[in-house]
């Protein structure tokens, strides 16, 4: 009797060693990855973004012997998303991914309790011990979007629709004028900020006001709203561009093109050298189109009405923001781009 | 463009248009509430409503093809809806606020769940094909409202044809004869032998009924998608339009209007130059809105029956007569005339 | 839920066993729809007990979600007593938590313990001015008090837009700048996110129960609610005591805000309310207008909410299926005659 219950408390003791050993943040063979985001992860916008990251990462770090599993909470206020953060902690997650900027308090806080656990957050200030930020700095994709959409203009005047004047949602707005400025000096360009995600109603007037002064191409910043920019354009005969996603499928006649800020690749980054212990302490993960973020997807239909040596000009200027020949200021400030002299882009 | 091209024509008349095209849905959610709330039902839950007629509208449409075979189901779902919902109110004493909010709540969590289900990803739902705009021959080249008002979408000729109806309706027929005094002295209704109940139902389904078919004009024909979150609070505007519009039909469509117009004014000073405008500039809307109900009210408040629950009686076999229902309605919430 | 002395036993208990046959319909309702999606509903409840009280994290939680909701719900409940409604708690909060963040960058230099106080008076002078201009057009001019609230929301929630995206920016996240360490309210246990800002929930819900049963300021309230012209009648300063509970009420929501703020954020971030005010307004009628039941109900609501948080972790049940089981509940609660008051 007393030789088997030895040999139980043997196998109890090397399961338990194995399995609390494997529960160790930064070397499993086996994690669990949460993602909370700001929306739902079928919004075909952000949010669903961040969420294609989480599942290529999974793809990646299969191949290399990392399974992970992923489980998701959505639409959650920023109190419901620390709940949600430390909950997850308390179950013994390796990695919790809060797509949200609202969230960024919830991800330090629970960071602070939870040092075991690893916390991603989109969009803050900073670094700090196992909670790290990442930005997608999409001003770089949005200065191609508005280059081409000043060559392709027919009126001489471009727009941009963003939902809030929030720091990295002004940077596209900005960065897409700035650039409409670069492919034609004289271009008049518009914004129109409409304070919410998802009130395309509101997407559309704000479009309509832009194209019945002049503007032909409409980018758009708004999320899920922009399914009224699309409306807008189609309705006057107008094209616009999207972004986050590919969405030429979803207007064929009127999205020209997609300024892809590639978060799936980012988040996918993220996470899988947070699985794998590689991220690097105190870094703030502001990548651009030199680290690979920034896309711009042509559709498919629309893509012959682009003249060769503009489609030329957009890939060389892409390649100049990738090698670092030229910089693309961010700016905070609606209207910050008008004044800013272009000389200023190349770096010396 | 600068700011002195505020004094141009070819500011105000696009302005205009912009105008009647918010004010769309908002007339049609509007009129029906109005009826509503002339026979004594206040119903908060037409935002719920409008939620629910844009994704069985977008849904029908999206499969069936037409955009009309959608805005009829959307019709439908939102006189089920509000069935629902004046069942509560009207037989079982419920407070119509608070049925209207928990409405809400349950069915724009209807609507998200029932696109999040079907659709995998937002991605695949492609728009709908626009409805062309229609310009009416010779108004539309009226000056100054020929393009804002004969130059547009036919649903919107649709709402100049439901404005004189409702107005036939509710002012000039004898079932609007009921209504109204449904709203301002039920009792007196009763005694004339009329079913209250019944003739508040009607009328609270219309209001539903219109509802439904003011978030399904929204998706179908102005966005021609379904976003989650897409009415963005339109339903309480509509609640604000009725009472701003003196909860008749023609004032109800001049305030929809005039809230559409100024709603879509701050659209059009940001690309004017103006950068960010000012939270009242942007708020404008309703500082409008609370100015004009704190003059209009003053002459004609809410019906003086609004939620009340008129008192059901039963058939007292023993008595062989109809005798009160024995729990008395007493309202334990506060009425809107004390 | 007072009854007379000589009801039988049965009838005292029917209410609730009444209200238990409800939570059993409603749960049987939304088992019936769990079932072809492939959930098991049974299991799905036991997630929500266990996320409701599974841990000490879990109960503060709960604690935490309920106390803007008891604020809130108070709020209504004062308005309602003496016959106005406050649908406008939500923007009432809004300005209580803008007052709060604005205090809170102590620019003026407050010295600390002047601090936090200072804060929580501006939240409820803030709140209150944001309810006296709906009560004095209500009083003065007649306009409807549910449509002026409504659209004081829309404007509340406008200016914190603005103030978040401009002037009080952060920088970076979309939120405003972060309060000084002085202006965080206590945390009450450690670990936990449970602060101060329950203790004045509970306290303005026991001032505002003995206000209304043993003062005469109440005892007015209550008369000009039940019988406005008996209160006339009677000589009483019916409009001074109404404008004076429903501003008291934006300040009760005001204080909802100061919580928000000085307790779980320390900033002002975009989405501050999920609806906090219109939730107030359903605890207070399911309260049947007492402060003390809605405490309870308030609970009893947020452990729900934060339990069906944890059910949608664990189970992969879509959040909105959530609301919809709240909803049908409170319908099915509203379909009986449970809440009416007899004669």
């Amino acid at each position: 009797m007393e030789i088997k219950n030895l040999k139980r408390l043997q196998t109890a003791l090397v399961v338990g060693t194995v399995s609390v050993l494997g529960t160790t943040a930064g070397w499993a063979k086996d994690a669990k990855v949460a993602y909370i985001p700001c929306g739902q992860v079928n919004d075909g916008s952000w949010s669903e973004a961040g969420y294609d990251g989480v599942k290529a990462a999974k793809d990646a770090l299969a191949k290399s012997g990392t399974n992970i599993t992923i489980d998701y909470t959505e639409n959650l206020s920023p109190s419901q998303a620390e709940v949600a953060a430390r909950d997850y902690a308390t179950k013994g997650y390796q990695t919790v991914v809060l797509h949200c900027g609202t969230f960024a308090n919830a991800a330090y806080n629970a960071g602070k309790d939870f040092p075991n656990t690893n916390f991603l957050i989109v969009v803050a200030p900073k670094s700090v011990k196992n909670v790290w930020t990442y930005i997608p700095a999409m001003q770089d994709i949005s200065f191609v979007a508005g280059y081409l959409a000043a060559k392709m203009s027919k009126s001489g005047a471009v727009g941009v629709v963003a939902s809030f004047n929030f720091s990295n949602i002004t940077w596209q707005a900005e960065g897409f004028r700035l650039g409409a400025r670069y492919g034609n000096p004289k271009i008049k360009t518009y914004s129109n900020y409409i304070n919410s995600f998802d009130d395309a109603g509101k997407a559309k007037e704000a479009a309509q006001a832009e194209i019945d002064s002049g503007a032909d191409i409409i980018y758009s910043a708004t999320d899920q709203a922009s399914r009224g920019i699309y409306a807008a354009a189609e309705a006057n005969g107008d094209l616009a561009i999207a972004c986050y996603s590919d969405q030429s499928n979803l207007s064929p006649k009127t999205v020209l093109a997609s300024a892809l800020a590639n978060i799936p690749l980012l988040v996918e980054n993220m996470v899988s050298d947070s699985v794998a212990g590689k991220l690097v302490a105190d870094k703030v993960y502001s990548v651009g189109m030199a680290g690979g973020i920034g896309e711009l997807a042509l559709n498919p239909e629309l893509a012959k009405t682009i003249p060769p040596e503009v489609a030329k000009e957009v890939q060389s200027l892409m390649a100049s923001i990738k090698s670092g020949q030229i910089k693309i200021p961010a700016f905070s400030e609606p209207g910050q781009s008008e004044q800013y002299d272009l000389n200023g882009l190349k770096s010396k | 463009m600068t700011l002195s091209s505020l004094i141009e024509l070819s500011f105000w008349i696009p302005l205009l248009a912009a105008g009647v095209r918010v004010a769309t849905p908002l007339v049609f959610a509007s009129l029906g509430e109005a009826v509503s709330e002339r026979a004594g039902i206040l119903n908060v839950g037409i935002e719920g409503m409008m939620a629910l007629g844009a994704i069985v509208g977008f849904l029908v449409a999206y499969w069936s093809g037409h955009s009309w075979v959608g805005l009829l189901a959307a019709a439908m779902a939102g006189l089920v809806a509000s069935l629902i919902f004046g069942f509560l109110t009207i037989f079982r004493g419920a407070d119509q606020i608070v049925t209207g909010i928990v409405m809400n709540i349950l069915l724009l969590g209807l609507s998200s769940l029932a696109y999040a289900s079907i659709f995998s990803s937002a991605h695949v739902v492609a728009q709908l094909t626009a409805i062309p705009v229609f310009r009416v021959p010779w108004l539309s080249d009226l000056p100054v409202i020929g393009r804002p008002f004969f130059a547009q979408s036919p649903i919107v000729y649709a709402v100049y044809l439901l404005i004189p109806v409702f107005w036939l309706l509710l002012e000039h027929s004898h079932w609007g004869l009921s209504v109204r005094a449904a709203g301002e002295n039920p009792e007196a209704v009763d005694s004339a032998g009329i079913n209250i109940w019944y003739l508040r139902l009607q009328a609270v389904s219309i209001g539903g009924a219109m509802a439904g078919l003011a978030g399904a004009i929204l998706a179908v024909v102005q966005i021609g998608a379904y976003v989650d979150g897409m009415i963005a609070g339109r339903g309480f505007i509509a609640l604000a339009i009725v009472v701003f519009g003196g909860w008749r039909p023609w004032r109800v469509a001049a305030a929809a209007l005039l809230f559409g117009v100024v709603d879509a004014f701050q659209l059009r000073l940001q690309v004017s130059g103006v950068p960010i405008p000012s939270p009242f500039l942007i708020g404008m809307p309703y500082i409008l809105t609370i100015v004009v109900v704190a003059f209009v009210a003053g002459r004609a408040g809410y019906p003086a029956a609004i939620n009340k629950p008129y008192p059901l009686r039963h058939f007292s076999r023993s008595a062989r007569k109809l005798i009160p229902a024995d729990t008395a309605v007493v309202h334990p919430l506060p009425q809107e005339h004390s | 839920m007072s009854m007379s002395v000589d009801t039988p036993d049965a009838d005292r208990w029917r209410p609730y066993l009444l209200g238990a046959g409800l939570v059993l319909a409603s749960m049987t309702l939304t088992g019936l729809v769990l079932l072809p999606i492939g959930i098991n509903p049974i299991s799905a409840y036991v997630q929500i007990l266990k996320g409701a009280f599974g841990s000490l994290n879990a109960v503060t939680e709960d604690l935490v979600y309920a106390t803007p909701i008891i604020l809130t719900s108070l709020s209504v409940i004062l308005a309602f007593r003496c016959g106005l409604w406050n649908l406008g708690s939500d923007g009432q909060l809004y300005l209580g938590a803008i007052a709060t963040v604005g205090l809170g960058f102590n620019r003026f230099g407050l010295p600390a313990p002047a601090l936090l106080p200072a804060m929580a008076i501006a939240a409820f002078a803030a709140g209150a001015v944001w309810a006296a201009l709906p009560a004095v057009l209500r009083l003065r001019f007649g306009a409807s008090e549910v449509i002026v609230t409504i659209m004081m929301n829309f404007l509340a929630v406008t200016i914190a837009t603005y103030l978040v995206g401009g002037p009080w920016a952060s920088g970076i996240t979309p939120a405003t700048a972060p309060i000084v360490p002085d202006g965080f309210l206590p945390v009450l246990i450690p670990g936990t996110r449970l602060n101060a800002n329950f203790l004045v929930a509970i306290a303005a819900a026991a001032i505002l129960s003995f206000v209304l049963r043993r003062t005469v300021f109440g005892y007015r309230l209550r008369t000009i609610g039940q019988n406005i012209g008996a209160a006339r009648y009677a000589g009483m300063p019916v409009n001074r005591i109404r404008f004076l509970s429903f501003a008291c009420a934006g300040g009760l929501a005001g204080l909802a805000g100061f919580g928000e703020v000085a307790g779980i954020y320390h900033n002002l971030p975009n989405g501050l309310s999920p609806g906090f005010g219109y939730t107030g307004i359903v605890v207070a009628l399911l309260a049947r207008l007492n402060p003390l039941w809605a405490v309870i109900v308030a609970f009893a609501l947020a452990a729900l909410n934060v339990g069906s948080g944890g059910m949608q972790r664990a189970m992969g049940i879509p959040v909105s299926l959530v609301s919809i089981m709240e909803a049908v509940l409170i319908l099915l609660v509203l379909s009986t005659r449970l809440l009416e008051r007899r004669a």
